[in-house]
């Protein structure tokens, strides 16, 4: 029985680990789409600040808490992350839809660059006169 | 055969049934049978940054527990405290709120893009009541039958 679960763990694992692999080694040769990530897709802005730091963010996090994974081996507990990081994610995460909002929202009220309240200018009706 | 025996027998064919079903599935990933290129795209074909995130969390959040399930001892289940739950739920909650608004704007702009033509009034045959009370149709009366 002991054998059997232990095949079965190395199993599920390995499957992870190859698709983990297989979606970075992709990403990396850009056979997966990465057009954009980190582009303001509402300003006209190339690069958008917000975007940049929730991906530092975001890899920072999940960097962070795989070291913490491998120092608690054998606890028998995911690691638990302190309380100011999570604050943080959770600003990073707060920043990068705020920003999504104002994209949203800034025709609207007139807030948005010149490019992009050209791109939501409704078209003209066609008349027949 | 016992119990134990037949329990034994069963796990076996489970694991080499999920074995051989994962390896298939990664043959076809590998191959690009199974498509993985839009994985992390909108529908506009952009790459969004709440799917990539969301996405590194899944894969961290699954390592880490298989990890820990593999060395552990005795291998157990591991606890999940709270706060890699309002981990998770902050990941998938970003995601969840991005795709809120890319839909909203999607719709604002195809709203923009094709403004709703003016129709001419349709008319019903439901009855409008006038001022003094009298019963009006907008269609006009149906012919009356012949007379015999």
């Amino acid at each position: 029985m002991n054998t059997l679960a232990t095949v079965l763990r190395w199993e599920l694992m390995l499957v992870l680990i190859v698709l983990a692999a297989i979606v970075a080694y992709r990403m990396i040769t850009q056979q997966i789409n990465v057009t954009g990530l980190l582009m303001d897709k509402t300003g006209g802005r190339v690069i958008s600040p917000g975007r940049v730091q929730m991906l530092m963010a975001s890899i920072g996090m999940a960097a962070y808490y795989l070291m913490l994974v491998f120092e608690s081996k054998g606890k028998g507990r995911l690691p638990e992350l302190p309380n100011e990081y999570l604050a943080a994610f959770g600003a990073s995460h707060g920043i990068y839809l705020l920003g999504k909002l104002y994209g949203r929202f800034a025709v609207p009220l007139g807030l948005a660059s010149p490019q992009a309240r050209e791109r939501f200018q409704p078209k003209e009706p066609e008349t027949n006169t | 055969m016992s119990a134990a025996t037949l329990g034994l027998v069963i796990g076996w064919i489970l694991t080499i049934f999920i074995g051989v079903l994962a390896a298939m599935i990664l043959i076809k990933v590998f191959n690009g049978d199974i498509d993985l290129n839009y994985i992390i795209s909108d529908e506009n074909g952009w790459a969004s940054l709440s799917r990539f995130q969301f996405l590194i969390f899944t894969f961290v959040v699954a390592m880490s527990l298989f990890y820990l399930i593999l060395t552990g001892t005795p291998p157990r289940y591991p606890e999940i405290p709270n706060q890699i739950l309002a981990l998770l739920g902050i990941s998938g909650g970003s995601y969840v709120v991005s795709k809120g608004i890319q839909t909203s704007r999607d719709v604002s702009m195809t709203e923009a893009d094709n403004p709703p033509e003016v129709k001419d009034p349709k008319i019903t045959n439901t009855p409008i009541v006038g001022d003094g009370g009298q019963v009006q149709s907008q269609n006009p009366p149906p012919n009356p039958p012949p007379v015999p």
